[in-house]
């Protein structure tokens, strides 16, 4: 136990638990609820501290990175080139099968480019990684 | 978010490959790994670097590239990174073989073409998918990436391919500035359609300040320049048989005191330069042994008088059309006039670079050395009307 | 002789001297186009594209299936081909802004005359074939909030509840114009916008079309009338429906008061019927307004 020039130590412990703890800067008074709801909303808004670390890779994880970047591209390109290629073929076998329509049968082909308001069913749905166990309605008639 | 893409593009990719390369068993038999045909500068040199992208970085010894060693240890590696790298590996590896089968096709042709120009674009399309084969090949974007252009080989057209790339980007971009902004065109040529990297150095000298190749438009001093430069002058197009190369050094600021103006001096004057992709350097070495029978105009440094404005060293690189002779374009270096010089022997200039020089304390000594006379120094006089 | 009018570089006379008294563009001997950015050497890591994992932009993309974007490919695209087939339709051309003759140069060079009819000009409407199939673009969405404008910060939770429902960051609007009785002054904040895209798009689509919609009992659907006449269609749901929205659900003591949005669906579609047609594919019902 150290003696220190003000006294005793537990002279000085009783003067360190009787003063104000020292807070750097103003005192503010506590925020109401409805206050701190909105600081809340706005910290979720605001973008500090959300931009993720650039990551530092090696060269060899850099090269192989974009090696998978460059396979992925030309993939993706050649599944592109396919896919356009089909839509184009069934535009033409379309226009085609048109064509024939209108030499063979000019009343069907009246009725095939009839004008109407064209909409999709309700009931289509876009397909999903888990579909119910019963996935498809056999007997299935549209609401009157 | 790096590692998810990652699993969609592996687990894409993967499906792909159990698809498509059922019949290939290792990554060791494709057409990457095969040297029978491909150069061997198409490899990667470093084993412990390519050990790490082709197997696995092992956590306890860490990347190679990185140096420092607790770096290195403390290094984690994306997840999935080298399964996904092995399917991306097989499948640009398909791509390239086919790329080489297409060429195989195309060599067939030019051994049975008949003109030279169908050879020469049977030639440019074999090129063109030379560097298509190669341009995805980690060992080649690992060497184009991290090993300095004087490593690569430049026999290689994807090589030559990257390097032009890389010389647009930047090198390009500054010669074309200062040349501009040095007024080097129109004052000396015209203008200029770069189709080479020109790039300059004094090895003479000792300091790496000065013996370091010259940015363009830089201001050196008379010592450092008392030598003459190494030029090295690469070509990105294919040089099939060996081309011809002019090069001058002119200064376009030699006062002319009689026209109250200014005149061209020829510096230094090189013909009849042979240089191919790889062999693309004018040194000292072939200076020695063969200066004489290029050199129509022995080098002498710019050597600007006191008080007088900066002066530029004008290097122009021009492809020759044919042989010359040095005989008749020896003369007089004083009053040049380069575009009579261009146009009389067929020139087309393809490259440039220049450097600037003022008075300083080592021109005198510079001038005792080529044998000179000694240098004026020139006044302001101040008088009522400028004499004009 | 007048010292100004000096062009030829003389040894006995400095630079200043000759300069005129304008500043004059200095002509170009090249045709290599210079970066000035490209040589700086602090730009450079701004220089890597954004798609490259070095720059400090990178985001990853294609982080996860998007089921909108396949169906619609897998599916959709060549329904879409068939259902706007036209046989023999030719190009149906806009209004377009007019010349003032060519008689004078006074009418050469002045501004074009406002198009026929319509005022604004308007485009071309190519017929559909398989490179132009309509296509969902984007989807903006907007709320605006009046309360705001009085105290600004309460447009906070308008941002916020954009961006809890779309997942990207909403932008503040502002008010443009002066308008007395409604206390609208310029440059007061009032209300939030946000435009989607990718997959962020879909997941929208989906939450919208499977969660939400559903849910509201007087939804009938989007107004066939509904439309820009450019292929973009509108349609609003008010504070209450926006409590379906589970990002919202959760946390409604997070958000005592609620702002209605205007949704618009930006497609590629030259006419308003066949983005409908599009729409209702993608599971947004139609009604006739009487």
């Amino acid at each position: 136990m150290f003696k220190t020039i003000w006294g005793s130590d537990k002279a000085v412990a009783s003067v360190a638990a009787t003063s104000k703890i020292f807070i750097r800067g103003k005192q503010k008074a506590a925020m109401t609820p409805s206050t701190q709801r909105i600081v809340n909303q706005l910290s979720a808004l605001s973008a500090s501290r959300k931009q993720p670390k650039l990551l530092s890779l090696c060269n060899e994880d850099l090269i192989k990175n974009r090696t998978i970047t460059n396979a992925w591209n030309v993939y993706k390109r050649k599944l592109f080139q396919k896919r356009d290629e089909q839509f184009e073929k069934q535009y033409n076998s379309i226009k085609n099968a048109m064509e024939d329509l209108k030499q063979t049968s000019p009343e069907l082909f009246e009725l095939a480019n009839a004008k109407e308001q064209k909409r999709f069913p309700l009931e289509m749905r876009i397909p999903t990684d888990f579909p119910p166990n019963q996935p498809w309605v056999y007997n299935y008639a549209p609401k009157k | 978010m790096l590692n998810r893409t990652n699993l969609t593009r592996a687990r894409s990719l993967r499906y792909l490959a159990s698809k498509r390369f059922q019949s290939t068993e290792s990554s060791s038999t494709g057409i990457w790994s095969d040297f029978s045909k491909r150069s061997p500068s198409l490899k990667l040199s470093n084993p412990a670097i390519k050990k790490n992208i082709f197997d696995k970085i092992d956590p306890s010894e860490g990347p190679a590239s990185i140096q420092n060693y607790s770096r290195r240890l403390a290094y984690h590696s994306i997840n999935e990174i080298d399964d996904t790298f092995k399917v991306a590996y097989e499948y640009l590896q398909e791509q390239s073989a086919e790329k080489y089968q297409q060429i195989e096709v195309l060599e067939k042709q030019v051994a049975q073409a008949q003109s030279e120009t169908e050879v020469k674009e049977l030639k440019d399309r074999i090129e063109a998918l030379l560097v298509e084969a190669e341009a995805s090949n980690p060992e080649v974007l690992y060497n184009t990436s991290y090993l300095s252009s004087e490593d690569l080989d430049k026999s290689q057209p994807v090589y030559r391919q990257i390097l032009k790339e890389k010389w647009e980007a930047f090198d390009l971009m500054v010669t074309m500035q200062r040349l501009e902004q040095l007024h080097v065109i129109p004052d000396t040529l015209p203008t200029l359609d770069p189709k080479v990297d020109v790039k300059v150095k004094f090895p003479h000298n000792l300091k790496d300040e000065f013996s370091s190749w010259v940015t363009p438009g830089e201001i050196l001093p008379a010592f450092a320049v008392s030598q003459p430069p190494t030029i090295r002058i690469q070509e990105f197009e294919r040089v099939d048989q060996e081309q011809l190369y002019t090069v001058v050094v002119v200064n376009p600021d030699t006062p002319d005191l009689a026209t109250n103006s200014f005149s061209t001096t020829l510096q230094y004057g090189l013909a009849n330069v042979p240089l191919n992709n790889v062999d693309n350097t004018i040194s000292t070495s072939t200076l020695l042994t063969q200066g004489d029978s290029y050199t129509f105009q022995h080098y002498i440094p710019l050597t600007p008088e006191k008080n007088a404005q900066n002066q530029r060293a004008c290097l122009w690189v021009f492809r020759q059309a044919k042989p010359l002779a040095l005989d008749a374009l020896a003369g007089p270096n004083t009053h040049f006039d380069i575009r009579t010089f261009v146009e009389t022997n067929s020139l087309n200039p393809v490259g440039a670079h220049v450097w600037r020089q003022h008075f300083d304390r080592s021109v005198n000594d510079v001038r005792r050395s080529y044998g000179l006379e000694k240098g004026k120094v020139y006044h302001r006089v101040r008088q009522a009307h400028p004499v004009i | 002789m007048s010292i100004a009018r000096q062009f030829v570089r003389q040894f006995s006379s400095t630079g200043v001297v000759g300069k005129p008294g304008y500043s004059t563009v200095e002509p170009v001997h090249h045709l290599v186009n210079i970066r000035k950015a490209a040589l700086k050497p602090k730009y450079q890591g701004l220089l890597i594209p954004k798609d490259d994992i070095r720059s400090v932009g990178f985001k990853p993309t294609e982080i996860d299936q998007d089921r909108v974007a396949e169906y619609y490919q897998n599916t959709l695209k060549s329904d879409l081909l068939l259902h706007n087939y036209e046989h023999g339709a030719q190009v149906i051309e806009g209004e377009k802004k007019r010349s003032w003759g060519t008689d004078s140069p006074y009418k050469l060079y002045r501004n074009l005359k406002k198009a026929k009819r319509v005022g604004r000009a308007t485009r071309d409407i190519h017929p559909i074939k398989h490179d132009n199939v309509p296509q969902l673009e984007s989807i903006y969405i907007q709320s605006y909030n009046k309360w705001a404008l009085e105290e600004s910060w309460l447009n906070i939770s308008t941002r916020l509840q954009l961006s809890q429902i779309t997942n990207v960051k909403a932008k503040q609007i502002y008010a443009k114009a002066n308008i007395l009785p409604w206390r609208l002054r310029e440059g007061k904040p009032c209300g939030a916008k946000v435009e989607i895209k990718g997959i962020d798009m879909s997941q929208f689509i989906t939450t919208l079309t499977e969660l939400v919609l559903p849910r509201i009992r007087t939804f009938k659907g989007i107004k066939n009338t509904s439309g820009d006449s450019n292929g973009n269609i509108t349609f609003g749901l008010d504070p209450d429906n926006l409590k379906y929205f589970p990002e919202i659900e959760s946390f409604q003591d997070l958000f005592p008061n609620l702002n209605g949005v205007h949704i618009t669906f930006k497609t590629t579609a030259r006419t308003d019927e066949q983005a409908r047609t599009l729409l209702s594919a993608l599971g947004l019902p139609f009604y006739d307004p009487n």
